[in-house]
């Protein structure tokens, strides 16, 4: 079946994305907006668009109901659900799907099955797929579990089985601290995910975060388009991600992948995937989890394959049998991405708020910049802070790191405090240069990747800039912000 | 002239010797900067130091006299460090906003008496209210926000006298 008009269900830089590959399809967009993002690129960019009023998420961009309602109305025959929000809400993708209308994801089967962590882990034990030593079984007894934290062997995890973000988690060294991590990790659980149950995992040292895209269609072919690593991560939230991993051996490579074909395979998955593995410094991998989703950081695979991640998603929901072969399916260069966040890297990570007044556009060749922001937009406390993500590619990881350190500055987001120059400190750190990257990377190097203090010959430029501008002249308003500095600067001229 | 500004909250102090449109010297830690300026446009400033290095500099101007220049590897909020003493004894007063937020409603207006407690004005922020209130006796100097304006964690929101 013929799509010709796809329902977005998402908001920001992902919808814009999303339109991009519908349009470069020739397939029509709807977009959604809730009242405080009326003004936001996606909107406009859109063929149509819909408001869904103001109110809490549950009234705006997970409202179910009022989605379905839209996209039946305005004819759209399919619906992208992004990431985040509905995209792996089974209930959704099943009344989507009872509607008539093509939910552009997987079955509604696979996200229930893959949405539970216990579930999950059973489900792909059987093709041979290397699982962490651990108990992922139903007896929730605080004695029994503790038993099962020695019969592992400390250092042990403990995690919500229903969860993610790291809420409901816990790192347990020794025996004697077992039964009060697991209280606190029940209560969490049972707070985010209204479920306390937990699963218990061998925690493992300098672990990597390796995952795998995979892409399967509906007759029968399952791809992988090689792996990323997202080490670099703050509180579990991802700040860089790349692909290819980093001292990863071919052997590696090729054993991983193959694992993640077979559980697609296995589970008979539909459309655009991710299997997330940790590894250790030996190399060793086990699964994870599979993230039912296009991913936030899918750009850098599709830097370095060459393909379009929406768009293959959207032929797959269509039917489409896809045109490729594993073999013709090649990773070439490096890419990197960033996480452009508005907090405050110097004040405690915070989240910052205000008027973008400028976004700086990338001047170097091979970089990306996906963006739901433009001049003028305002940034509220309402939803998530990452303001954008900056990609590139080189040929080589060195090159691809140099690029971005450029990139960084070419895209400045004028007005708002963000994440850059933090981000700038990763980049040019010893051991991220070298490759030596792991999940504790930032918490083990916190002290090297402090800010630059005031006093550094390094702000001079700024301090000229502020004299220049003649800054102290501006009037005393009530808040207000002057047109330019230049105003004030041409002042001094006469 | 002697200067004194504050970059990202920490002070720094100099003394100027030039400062025109085209040229700025400034000593500071000992050592003579001079900047001259290349190019400008709206928002944009280049600037070029005695070594012949170029800087390419984006201005921003904020509320609370505030400028935020990027560029060189950093963003940084400068502003005159006279304006921070203020701020600290509104933090003291508690007459700043504790977190980012929106002005939700302001409840007095200048020049009205106000009793310590009362509140004057409510902000909103992580989806929460705060209430931003008297920390003394007093009459309202000025109310720096309206509503609907976005604040920084830090900043003035009111002064009393």
């Amino acid at each position: 079946m013929k799509i010709k008009k796809i329902l977005i269900a998402n908001r920001g830089e992902i919808a814009v994305r999303v339109i991009k590959s519908a349009r470069a399809m020739g397939i029509k967009s709807v977009a959604l907006y809730a009242d405080d993002d009326a003004k936001l690129p996606h909107v406009w960019m859109a063929d149509e668009a819909h408001g869904l009023g103001s109110g809490t998420l549950k009234e705006t961009y997970l409202n179910q109901e009022k989605i379905l309602g839209i996209a039946k109305s305005s004819g759209a025959d399919a619906i992208h659900p992004g990431y985040g929000f509905l995209s792996e809400n089974s209930g959704f993708c099943k009344m989507v799907e009872a509607a008539g209308i093509i939910f552009i994801g997987p079955t509604p089967e696979a996200i229930v099955l893959m949405g539970d962590k216990i579930g999950s882990k059973i489900a792909v034990e059987k093709y041979n797929v290397p699982m962490i030593p651990g108990y992922h079984g139903s007896n929730q007894d605080a004695a029994f579990l503790s038993a099962e934290a020695k019969r592992i062997g400390f250092p042990v995890l403990i995690k919500a089985s229903a969860g993610g973000g790291g809420k409901g988690m816990r790192i347990v060294h020794q025996a004697s601290e077992f039964d009060e991590a697991l209280k606190g990790a029940k209560s969490e659980a049972l707070k985010a995910f209204s479920n306390d149950a937990v699963l218990l995992e061998k925690y493992v040292t300098e672990p990597r975060h390796i995952e795998v895209q995979v892409m399967s269609d509906t007759h029968g072919q399952h791809f992988h388009l090689f792996e990323r690593e997202c080490s670099i991560q703050r509180r579990y939230q991802k700040v860089i991600e790349e692909s290819p991993a980093p001292r990863f051996s071919k052997e590696t490579q090729k054993a991983i992948t193959q694992t993640a074909v077979d559980i697609a395979k296995g589970i008979n998955y539909r459309g655009a995937g991710t299997v997330e593995f940790i590894m250790g410094a030996d190399e060793k991998f086990y699964f994870l989890e599979m993230n039912t989703r296009l991913q936030v950081e899918h750009p850098i695979t599709e830097m370095v394959t060459g393909l379009d991640l929406v768009g293959l998603q959207i032929k797959v929901a269509a039917g489409e049998k896809l045109d490729l072969k594993q073999s013709d399916i090649r990773q070439n260069g490096h890419a990197i991405e960033c996480r452009i966040c508005a907090e405050d890297p110097d004040n405690g990570f915070l989240p910052t708020i205000g008027t973008i007044h400028k976004i700086g556009s990338p001047t170097l060749k091979d970089v990306r910049l996906d963006c739901g922001f433009v001049d003028g937009s305002v940034l509220g406390v309402n939803y998530d802070s990452m303001l954008a993500k900056l990609i590139t590619w080189a040929p080589t990881r060195e090159e691809a790191i140099t690029k971005m350190l450029y990139a960084l500055d070419d895209v400045v987001f004028a007005g708002i405090k963000s994440n850059r120059d933090y981000l700038r400190r990763l980049l040019s750190h010893k051991d991220f240069k070298a490759g030596k990257t792991h999940t504790h990377f930032i918490p083990d190097h916190k002290e090297e990747l402090l800010p630059t203090k005031a006093e550094s010959v390094e702000f001079a430029p700024h301090i000229a800039a502020y004299l220049l501008s003649g800054v102290k002249r501006v009037s005393k308003g009530e808040g207000t912000v002057a047109s330019t500095p230049w105003m004030t600067l041409n002042g001094l001229r006469n | 002239m002697k200067r004194s500004l504050l970059i990202n909250n920490s002070s720094v102090n100099f003394e100027v010797s030039t400062l025109d449109s085209s040229i700025v010297e400034f000593e500071w830690g000992g050592k003579k900067m001079r900047f001259e300026v290349v190019e400008r446009s709206n928002d944009m400033l280049v600037l070029r130091d005695q070594n012949m290095q170029q800087y390419r500099m984006n201005l921003t101007s904020l509320p609370g006299q505030t400028l935020f220049v990027s560029g060189s590897g950093h963003d940084a909020e400068l502003t005159e460090a006279s304006s921070m003493t203020k701020k600290k004894s509104g933090a003291m007063g508690g007459l700043t906003a504790p977190m980012p937020g929106k002005v939700f409603k302001v409840l007095a207006k200048a020049g009205e008496v106000v009793t310590k407690g009362q509140t004057l004005l409510i902000l909103e922020a992580m989806k929460m209210e705060h209430a931003i209130k008297a920390d003394k006796d007093g009459k309202v100097k000025k109310i720096l926000f309206k509503e609907g304006d976005l604040v920084q964690g830090g900043m003035a929101l009111a002064e009393l006298e």
